[in-house]
């Protein structure tokens, strides 16, 4: 069985494994020094081997073409950027944040992307035939995550007003280990009308089995502290929205997510799948 | 030397400075390209993995790089590699292909290539491939630059599906030690 794992490999560098295939292999590598020793052998082939490929001209106009699109898809959400001024993005009273959060204008950026996604959520809210699946307890998750929605709506309407929430930090989402997972997400904090709120918001998250949700901690030093409960739709995107207010001292070190067998677990019993860099 | 470069306009990115991740562009254009170009197989496609990485970068949706992670370059390069992976399979046009990759590695009419570096490197490596084995050559090409699965590299070259790592294994190794015996003639 071992060995039959091990031959996976293959499939699991080539990403040409189904999430399933994918976690139950992941759970082999992480025990398995032959695979991890292998798995690093062929990592490092990317310093050489790539430069076998023959040069080649890119085409006419390629640069512009690409860079316009990449810098488009920013600018696309109807917020103006200037809106969110590095003199709008401060250090809130309740929390004092650690230096790996991404902060001042990159969490602008990263909100109006958040805001971006948010649009596509709400065309994909078809989710009430779903919902005879799920149990109480999902529903009532699911009910969370257009909360969720809504609050980012809200956020994106005041802003477009004038603004009266300030966005004290942004993070992205990544998978911590070696291995690739195709999911991410990010983690904004925003300060609204003396509520200080966490949004988290995932995508291409591996399916649900039975009573399993992921949910949000929030770290101090070595210390989880469970920051919301969630569930996805069929397209693996999620999103939750967790109050703030009574983590008045709380130095948040680090937001992660895990994967737990019921949802709103008290200590992480499942795997860690995203966290802040 | 070139890693500080790198690091730096890198660190410039993550604050979505817009010159820097031109810089970027300017500096791996024509390798990211070019390797786009032989995983996927057309301009059109190789153009739309190269976007792809760039918007991966600049959202800092592929990941952050840290020095943990090796090499900026071998980081840069292994996200275009999945990327071309997830295109293809996307595109689903495995089927279509035929794999006569081996004539590429013959190809002795190198173009002029005003990257030093990576001639080089290219002629290192082409080298060191080039001493394999027909059927070894081949079966990095389908595992490396294909992303073949398993068993798509066992129909092809019609083996037990449970000896396609070690084929992969054997093959990779000789090369490996092409490669370091060239390093040794350098120095
Ligand atoms: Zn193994």
């Amino acid at each position: 069985m071992t060995e039959k794992q091990c031959d996976k490999l293959v499939d699991y560098f080539n990403g040409q494994m189904d999430d399933m295939e994918k976690e139950a292999f992941e759970t082999h590598l992480a025990g398995c020094a032959s695979c991890q020793e292998e798995l690093a052998e062929w990592e490092a082939l990317s310093s050489d081997l790539p430069y076998l490929s023959t040069p080649a001209d890119p085409p006419e106009g390629m640069k512009k073409r690409v860079l316009d699109n990449v810098f488009a898809e920013e600018e696309e959400p109807a917020l103006p950027q200037k809106n969110y001024t590095e003199s709008k993005v401060k250090k809130n009273r309740f929390t004092k944040f650690s230096s790996p959060w991404v902060m001042g204008t990159a969490a602008a950026v990263l909100l109006l992307s958040l805001v971006g996604n948010g649009i596509l959520w709400s065309e994909r809210q078809d989710l009430a035939s779903e919902t005879e699946r799920l149990s109480e307890e999902a529903e009532r998750l699911a009910f969370e995550r257009d909360l969720a929605e809504q609050n980012l709506a809200t956020v994106l309407e005041e802003e477009e007003e004038g603004g009266v929430s300030d966005v004290l930090l942004a993070s992205n989402l990544a998978s911590i280990g070696e291995a690739e997972f195709s999911g991410q997400g990010s983690a904004t904090i925003i300060s609204e009308n003396g509520e200080l709120e966490l949004l988290i918001q995932v995508t291409d998250m591996p399916e649900l089995q039975g009573s399993e949700a992921f949910q949000a901690w929030v770290i101090e030093g070595e210390v989880p502290i469970p920051a919301g409960s969630f569930t996805i739709d069929e397209n693996g995107n999620g999103a939750v929205s967790y109050n703030l207010n009574d983590m008045e001292d709380t130095q948040i070190d680090q937001i992660a997510i895990s994967l737990e067998p019921q949802p709103n677990s008290l200590q992480p019993q499942g795997e860690i799948l995203l966290a802040s860099q | 030397m070139e890693k500080m470069e790198d690091t730096e306009v890198y660190g410039q990115i993550l604050k979505k400075d817009k010159e820097a991740l031109e810089q970027l562009y300017d500096k791996y254009e024509k390798l990211l390209f070019s390797f786009a170009l032989k995983m996927v197989r057309s301009p059109e496609s190789a153009e739309e993995v190269v976007q792809e990485v760039m918007m991966k970068l600049w959202r800092g949706s592929g990941g952050i790089y840290d020095e943990e992670k090796g090499k900026f370059s071998s980081w840069i390069l292994t996200m275009t590699r999945n990327t071309s992976i997830d295109y293809l399979r996307k595109q689903n046009r495995r089927q279509e292909e035929e794999v006569h990759q081996e004539m590429e590695l013959q190809d002795t009419q190198a173009p002029v290539e005003e990257i030093v570096e990576w001639k080089q490197q290219r002629e290192r490596i082409k080298e060191a491939m080039t001493s394999l084995k027909q059927e070894q050559q081949h079966v990095i090409e389908m595992f490396y630059f294909k992303g073949y699965s398993q068993k798509m590299i066992a129909d092809k070259i019609n083996i037990p599906l449970g000896t396609v790592k070690g084929r992969i294994r054997l093959a990779l190794k000789h090369l490996k030690s092409e490669l370091a015996m060239e390093r040794g003639d350098w120095q």
